[in-house]
């Protein structure tokens, strides 16, 4: 896995930036798509020159389903560039589909015709040749698209090369009439147009769905903020969510998340925290066909600290204890509250482990130890939660120690 | 390094799921499984349903073929075995199937099913009659049970019959394949205890499948855990059941019931929760993150190494590195 990463400057401040690999991504969907745009212009050619009503149906089925493609590439696209897809992909889906229904209306009104008056077809090298190469190209594109795009990314990958595989049913229905007709059973050709008109239809319907799926993703827009939202809340050292965008196009989602991190932690691991969000994103929200994530790192106005108690009024001598201070500080080292907790564990194998997870969960961003065993240490570490290790037992003056230290 | 009876480095093995003409997804059966089994030693192998224990089993006897990786049995690789090598390494390599019902043939006589592999091999027995009736008597079966049909023959009784049949070819190496899963459990213990004085007579190596981990602990002298098709974590057994490392194994291990409630009580209380994934779309990073109460954001990015923790235990967990 491997991203578009950089990091700039902004206002003294680091910012983080990383987002869907352009050359990982991006670039084996413009390959696929142009590819298939070939194929369909081989197939205008067929079905002008072999005048049967099964490639034109083939024709139609093949523009309703470059609305997947197509839509993937333009969110691809716009997204990188930072602009709003959703809108020029509904327009652009719409105005295929109206070409594709031209072009099924012109296949039924050629169907007719090779039923009422006279068969039609002519130039069988097309009706046949190019069918054969639009199954062979487009099962080919697809397969790559699949094969290059990066597993992380197989939802949006298997979305696109699955539609594009649906040219080669598209050209193998429009071939059986043609193939019949080329023995001299000229009628046959418009016989078995039916069963590409049928299968046009189907592809038109998987194009609307599409559209569908936008406003219900659009419904959603919410819970998938919350989602997020309590997802990156997780991590104690993400202090604050300042931007969430959620861009649906069609079935596929972009999201830009920017958000700030504690000014203490170090850029190797907000490079972790980014690679996180990245991972979670992809993985929870559906076809995300882009991400893109800024991280910057803020003043922390109020800093959660922890410590382990004994007796309820001194530092433990060890991480693993029964009650734990929970204290609000200022960066000067004042406290603003105070709450002692009691954490239970239910397996002595991880204490620590699970006494470090609580802390987490109580969205703790500074341990305070004198001694921490190596997992709850790992376990905190993992949670980027920072541990401070005490010589004090003294709660007062280990809070000061901490504050001077960040 | 010598004592090495077999040794699997980086095994895979991938089953294919078509999708749509030639397109195809891929069932990640076992993914990059490495150990190895010293002479005379019993290395079991515990998980849940579909972890791809069986697989791993099958392929190391090279019953199915590798997607990638290599075997060796006594410091030769087995891998890329044919003909009369493949059929020598067979002669010493042998498997104890999990379900005796189906395991013997209907139509085949005690004596048929036990003398065909040494014949196939041309192994010279002497006497077939003698050598079979020896062997019925070792897994403790009477002579007078030579000409009978399997269905003549109670679950124990069948499973004894597979054994001798493994045992006839004079092996080295023996997969016992849930061996006792489909038998009572006053039965189970007499095979156990049958196949523990075997290895110690004939000095045969065992790798012990099996989901019960009561048995495996009674059986094995170190104990693997797999997880979807990989292995998390390997120890010795005494102490794998001491110190479970992987958070998985712990989950296992607590899944044990305990009689006693005092002692019950005392032990971790994690729970299994939810379901493995599916083999054929993994997470990224840890296959256990999904259930796992103590991930962390690594091990949804990174999958964890088995790391080695001393004590000849290794574990496949962030929380050890």
């Amino acid at each position: 896995m491997r991203w578009l990463a950089g990091s700039m400057s902004r206002g003294g401040c680091m910012v983080i930036v990383k987002e869907t690999s352009y050359n990982e991504v991006g670039k084996p969907l413009i390959f696929v798509l142009l590819g298939y745009i070939g194929i369909i212009f081989l197939n205008i050619i067929a079905a002008y020159y072999s005048r049967t009503p099964n490639l034109y149906f083939a024709l139609s089925a093949l523009i309703f389903i470059l609305t997947t493609p197509l839509s993937a590439t333009i969110s691809f696209k716009r997204a990188m560039g930072r602009k709003k897809a959703s809108t020029i992909i509904l327009y652009t889906t719409l105005l295929l589909i109206l070409v594709g229904i031209l072009i099924l209306a012109y296949g039924i009104y050629s169907l007719w015709i090779a039923l009422t008056i006279r068969p039609l077809i002519r130039n069988f090298e097309f009706a046949l040749i190019i069918p054969i190469i639009t199954i062979i190209i487009t099962y080919f594109l697809a397969e790559y698209l699949e094969k290059k795009i990066p597993e992380l990314y197989w939802r949006f990958s298997r979305a696109v090369a699955d539609r594009v595989r649906g040219g080669v049913s598209a050209a193998a229905t429009a071939i059986i009439g043609p193939a019949i007709a080329f023995f001299g059973l000229l009628n046959f050709d418009a016989y078995f147009a039916f069963l590409s008109l049928i299968y046009a239809i189907i592809e038109m319907k998987r194009s609307l769905d599409e559209i569908r799926t936008t406003s219900k993703l659009k419904k959603n827009l919410d819970s998938l903020n919350e989602h997020l939202t309590k997802a990156l809340r997780t991590i104690p050292n993400i202090i604050k969510i300042e931007d969430l965008i959620f861009d649906p196009a069609n079935q596929f989602l972009i999201v830009y998340s920017k958000f700030a991190v504690s000014e203490f932690l170090d850029d190797e691991v907000i490079d972790k925290i980014v690679d996180y969000a990245l991972t979670y994103i992809i993985e929870n929200f559906g076809i995300v066909s882009f991400v893109r994530i800024e991280v910057d790192k803020s003043k922390v106005e109020k800093i959660r600290v922890a410590l382990p108690l004994k007796n309820g009024d001194e530092i433990n001598e060890d991480f693993n204890a029964s009650k734990y201070l929970i204290a609000e500080i200022l960066p000067n080292g004042e406290i603003i509250s105070k709450d002692i907790i009691e954490l239970r564990n239910t397996n002595d194998k991880m204490i620590g482990v699970e006494k470090a997870r609580e802390l987490v969960k109580k969205r703790v961003m500074i341990v305070g130890t004198k001694k921490i065993d190596e997992k709850a240490q790992r376990e905190l570490n993992g949670w980027f939660t920072k541990i401070f290790l005490l010589k004090t037992n003294n709660l007062e003056d280990a809070i000061k120690h901490i504050a001077k230290s960040i | 390094m010598s004592n090495k009876v077999l040794e699997a480095k980086n095994v895979k093995k991938y089953f294919p799921v078509r999708r749509f003409l030639l397109s195809k997804d891929y069932v990640k059966a076992v993914d990059g499984v490495s150990f190895y089994i010293k002479k005379g030693e019993c290395l079991g192998l515990v998980g849940e349903s579909g972890s791809g224990k069986t697989t791993l089993g099958r392929l190391i006897l090279r019953l199915i073929p590798l997607t990638s990786g290599e075997i060796f049995y006594k410091g030769k690789s087995i891998t890329k075995l044919k003909g009369d090598e493949l059929k020598e390494f067979r002669k010493s390599a042998q498997m104890v199937f999990q379900d005796p019902y189906s395991s013997l043939d209907p139509r085949m006589t005690v004596f048929q099913t036990i003398i065909e592999g040494p014949r196939i091999h041309g192994i010279d027995i002497g006497n077939p009659e003698e050598f079979v009736i020896k062997l019925l008597e070792t897994v403790g079966l009477k002579p007078e049970h030579l000409y009978r049909y399997p269905h003549e023959f109670s679950g124990g009784q069948k499973q004894r019959i597979a054994i001798a049949r493994a045992l006839a070819m004079n092996p080295e190496f023996i997969v016992l394949d849930e061996p006792t899963s489909a038998l009572d459990v006053s039965v189970q213990a007499s095979i156990l205890n049958m196949l523990k004085e075997l290895q110690a007579k004939f000095g045969l190596t065992y790798l012990f499948i099996s989901h019960d981990l009561a048995v495996v602990k009674y059986m094995s002298h170190r104990i693997a855990t797999m997880y979807v098709g990989r292995i998390v974590e390997v120890a010795g057994s005494e102490e794998l059941f001491e110190n479970p490392l992987h958070p998985y194994t712990q989950m296992l291990l607590a899944s044990i019931p305990i009689p006693d409630p005092k002692i019950a009580k005392s032990k971790p209380k994690i729970k299994i929760t939810g379901e493995p994934p599916s083999p054929i779309r993994l997470p990224q990073g840890c296959k256990f993150y999904p259930r796992c109460p103590y991930a962390m954001p690594i091990c949804k990015i990174k999958e964890p190494p088995l790391i080695n923790v001393g004590n000849n235990h290794e574990v496949a967990c962030w929380l050890y590195e």
